[in-house]
């Protein structure tokens, strides 16, 4: 006992020396809090809690009988909190995907109790069979929900998550929070074993989601959603391609259908084949697309992940019940888009970053260019898609800068929908960007 | 009549020539025909299109896919849900009537449990992998052979796998991951490394349930140093990759802003490369790179200091030369880097490349079909040689460090086609009907179900050294030892007669 004082006595002496009081370590804060069921407003035993800050180590709790739990001596900042308990996940009111609470501990005042709210997550599960009754495997099975307004440029629905078929036709969906969901089997591009008359199907057999039968799942429910792939044949659709000027060398062209209001990013739409500058699309179902094509150098380097488009077009497309038998497709070049930015009033004028994206099953298409000193940028190397806009600050994620509107020549294009490329006319875009307090002019 | 439907299903809509390919399913242990299988014919149509074709089997078992003519080549993969999925390629003569395919399949077997971490919590987001030993050019290596992840409910179940005896591993990714970095890759019953006793038997048509995992913390090693930037480059990135495993992703490492510093936690024992880069992200002459490599026991590293230099690439000059006077055709030669990153050329009319930009690092020669003919399942022929100046690298590979490379480099390929035929017999010299053969070349890999007289065929093969393993059920598996190789030469091969110990 006598050592263990003196030990102390020593550590503590050693401590005045050489720390100076004003550069003494913050002292240690704490976190406390409890767990409840969201649904019935019990406590929560045996959840697991992690609390992370960037570049430390996590610190791990549990809760105890009565949902409370504690983290001692921590360094005040700024931390992320995230709980665990087989079948619950955290309630998070703005996302249908858990996310990790914020937890400010940086001062005195920022500490407090907090409580965290679990929710039984819903799960629907099923069996996917072709349209003879044959266990489909490895199928993609999406679940999507509507759309928040405004969220996506031609999605009515989005996507919450995607799982796979096993050998037996089963698929697993699990962590929905309490909403309404379709379940849809997906004809991708790369499965095999899809018939040409076997159709991407809604939760239980339906064509399109709005024949679909919509999953409404409360707290904790299991629900089924079986679904028998439909045969349904299609109709032909036909043409030939014309480039702007004699190919110098051999071209080759993909083409993609994409229904006009599709209800995910899935991959299992039409692609047509080419024999040389005629196309085909074998069976497609009648309804309004978007008809893509990229036209690239035939022969590329197999190795070259991303092929440089040479042309390219985006055309909507109506196709009846007799199919289309001779579509001729102009392809176009695919120029840099120009442009400039102008800065709202009292905003100070800076160089900013422009991006430009988008995606199409065929590819992804995007640049980004940093603006001179005048305000001027070109964007280059785009494929065809719909390119969607956004500014940024040079430095870090976060700024100010925010795009207010675009306009192309006099057309005032829309920012949450984007707009097609290739361009139907050759216009400088005109960008208007708006900035917070630390943007403004001094 | 009942084909009727079939084969307008099969038939592809493009007008004019058509090429019929037709065959037979069959369960390759029972004998009996398969229904309800997917057939999918792939075949290169002119130059640069492919087509493909879908149908099922008949009642009888029976296929029959029409394609657009003349083709070029066709792939045939067949899959059934219960059975190993398989693919293989269709005599390449656009002339000749295709002979009716005779496919047999071997009924799948699954392997299934849970995956729990210490806490007793489903595993989530982990995967379980299937291993086996492969012989490559690097010698017999463990190589994955199938997965499956783990659900919420900590369940996982691998299927389309082939009986044998396989090691098990846990690979914690996803959301277990997230959650704590302590969980490390795992083989079945706890151990870091494989071991012969904890392999899992499955036969054909079985279901192996019951197979769990416990996962343990292990607090590994901590990594730790600095990066140092020389004067006005921009702002550096740092991973963590395993040599090993390629599969598995890089671990980005956080770096202090103020001073470069990094700290790598809970590192498991292996070696791994540790790199910082700065530039565009894709390792472009112009950006900076520092590059080593570590061998990671129980002790911590600390104390690096890595200084990124700017990338001096180097061009690589060559040319393919076919043997036996065959007129040389367009190939593409790559060069990959021992980080998986590949730079290439195509040949030219006299077979000379140059590869641009070459960077810096340990490479090997790998000889692609051009994008066309990769597309139509064309082999480019096969490197037998590679010389850099006047030294062999096509085993070995070779290493640039920034200088000019040690003269041209000089490939020599094969189209010479080599066939390996032979029988698979039991200790009683009885035929063994529904067995696998393996045959592994230095590059590649090929697997045979022999037929109900035991009977077994490799084409396509190209002169070389190769292991023959034959796999019996209810038999181990000869890769986990050594295999003496065989020399497989060009044309016909004297057929081999395989006998179960």
């Amino acid at each position: 006992m006598t050592r263990a004082i003196l030990c102390f006595a020593l550590a503590a002496l050693a401590c005045s020396v050489c720390l100076p009081t004003n550069a003494r370590a913050p002292a240690p804060v704490v976190l406390d809090g409890s767990v409840i069921n969201s649904t019935t407003g019990a406590p929560m035993a045996d959840v697991r809690l992690r609390l992370s800050a960037t570049g430390d180590e996590p610190v791990y709790a549990r809760s105890d009988k009565n949902g409370q739990f504690r983290f001692d001596d921590l360094k005040p900042g700024r931390f992320e909190l995230e709980a665990d308990r087989p079948g619950f996940m955290p309630v998070n009111n703005s996302s249908p995907f858990p996310q990790p609470i914020p937890v400010d501990l940086t001062s005195r005042q920022a500490l407090g109790s907090i409580t965290i709210r679990m929710v039984a997550y819903g799960v629907v599960s099923g069996t996917v069979t072709d349209p003879d009754g044959v266990p489909m495997v490895r199928t993609p099975v999406e679940v999507l929900m509507d759309s928040p307004a405004g969220h996506t440029a031609n999605a009515q629905q989005i996507r919450v998550l995607t799982s796979f078929t096993d050998d037996r036709g089963e698929f697993r969906a699990a962590r929905l929070a309490p909403a309404t969901y379709y379940v849809t089997a997906v004809k991708s591009t790369w499965a095999n074993g899809w018939q040409d008359n076997w159709r991407t199907t809604w939760f239980p057999h339906a064509l399109d989601v709005a024949s679909s039968r919509a999953l409404t799942i409360a707290a904790g429910d299991q629900v089924r959603a079986d679904i028998r792939v439909v045969r349904q044949n299609g109709v032909r659709v036909a043409g030939r391609l014309i480039a702007p000027s004699a190919a110098e060398s051999a071209l080759k062209t993909k083409l993609v259908l994409e229904p006009q209001v599709s209800s995910s990013t899935d991959s299992g739409v039409p692609h047509a084949t080419v024999t040389g500058d005629r196309f085909e699309f074998a069976s497609v179902l009648p309804g309004q697309y978007v008809l893509t094509a990229i036209t690239s150098a035939a022969n590329a380097d197999p190795y070259a992940a991303a092929e440089k488009a040479i042309y390219g077009v985006r055309r909507r497309l109506d196709v009846g019940a007799g199919g289309i038998a001779e579509l001729n497709i102009d392809l176009q070049p695919l120029p840099p888009i120009s442009g400039r930015v102008v800065f709202a009033e009292a905003c100070k004028p800076r160089p900013l970053h422009v991006d430009i994206g988008g995606f199409t099953p065929l590819a992804s298409s995007g640049a980004d260019a940093v603006t001179a000193s005048d305000g001027s940028f070109t964007l280059a190397g785009l494929k065809p898609a719909r390119l969607s806009l956004s500014v940024r600050e040079l430095e870090g994620v976060f700024g100010d800068a925010t795009l207010i509107s675009a306009r192309l020549g006099e057309r005032e294009l829309s920012l949450a929908q984007g707009f097609d490329y290739p361009l139907a006319a050759d216009a400088p875009l005109t960008l208007t960007v708006g900035c917070g307090a630390s943007g403004r002019a001094k | 009549m009942r084909l009727l439907p079939l084969v307008l299903a099969c038939a592809a809509a493009l007008s004019g020539q058509t090429v019929v390919v037709q065959g037979d399913v069959y369960n390759s242990i029972t004998g009996t025909p398969i229904a309800g299988a997917q057939v999918s014919v792939r075949g290169m149509v002119g130059s640069d299109t492919t087509a493909t074709v879908t149908c099922a089997t008949d009642a009888a078992g029976h296929f029959e896919a029409s394609m657009p003519g003349p083709v070029a080549y066709s792939l045939l993969s067949v899959s059934r849900a219960g059975f190993v999925a398989w693919g293989g390629a269709i005599p390449n003569d656009p002339e000749a009537p295709r002979p009716p395919q005779r496919v047999l399949l071997m009924p799948e077997a699954v392997i299934s449990g849970k995956v729990v971490d210490e806490d007793g919590f489903p595993a989530e987001g982990a995967w379980v992998e299937i291993l086996r030993y492969n012989f490559t050019a690097e010698g017999r290596k463990l190589i994955k052979e199938g997965g499956a992840p783990v659900n919420d409910l900590g369940e996982y179940r691998i299927f389309n796998v082939p009986y044998g005896l396989y090691y098990l591993r846990v690979v914690p990714s996803g959301r277990i991951a997230q959650w704590d970095a302590r969980y490390i890759p795992e083989y079945y019953l706890g151990t870091l490394e494989p071991r012969l006793e904890n392999r899992v038997r499955v036969e054909a048509g079985q279901e192996q349930h019951g197979i769990d995992f416990r996962l343990t913390r292990h607090e590994g090693v901590t990594i730790s140093g600095h990066v140092v930037m020389p004067a006005g480059a921009p702002t550096p990135v740092a991973l963590l990759e395993s040599v090993e495993d390629h599969m598995n992703p890089p671990r980005s490492l956080a770096l202090d802003p103020a001073d470069g510093g990094f700290v790598a936690r809970h590192v498991p024992p292996g070696t791994w490369a540790l790199r910082a880069m700065a530039g565009s992200g894709q390792l472009q002459p112009g950006d900076f790179l520092a590059e080593r490599t570590y061998k990671v026991g129980d002790t911590d590293i600390r104390d690096i200091v890595l200084t990124p230099r700017a990338i001096e690439p180097q061009d690589v000059t060559g040319k393919v030369i076919f043997e036996g006077g065959v007129q040389p055709h367009a190939i593409v030669v790559g060069l990959r880097r021992n980080t998986g990153q590949v730079s290439s050329a195509r040949t030219g009319d006299d077979g000379s490349f140059v590869i641009h930009g070459v960077l810096p690092g340990h490479y090997r020669i790998d000889v692609q079909a051009t994008n066309s003919d990769s597309v139509a399942g064309i082999g480019p022929g096969f490197a037998v040689s590679a010389r850099l100046g006047d030294r062999e690298v096509l085993r070995q590979g070779f290493d640039l460090d920034g200088a000019p490379p040690g003269g041209p480099l000089q490939v020599t390929v094969t189209e010479a086609v080599a066939i390996l035929e032979g029988k698979l017999v039991d200790k009683n010299g009885l035929p063994v009907a529904g067995g696998r053969v393996m045959l592994y070349g230095d590059w590649c890999r090929f697997a045979a179900t022999t037929d109900r007289d035991g009977a077994f065929h490799f084409d396509h093969l190209y002169r070389g050294e190769y292991r023959v393993v034959p796999l019996a059920r209810n038999n181990g598996n000869p890769e986990d030892s050594d295999v003496p190789p065989v020399q497989i030469v060009e044309g016909r091969n004297p057929p081999l007669v395989l006998k179960l110990q």
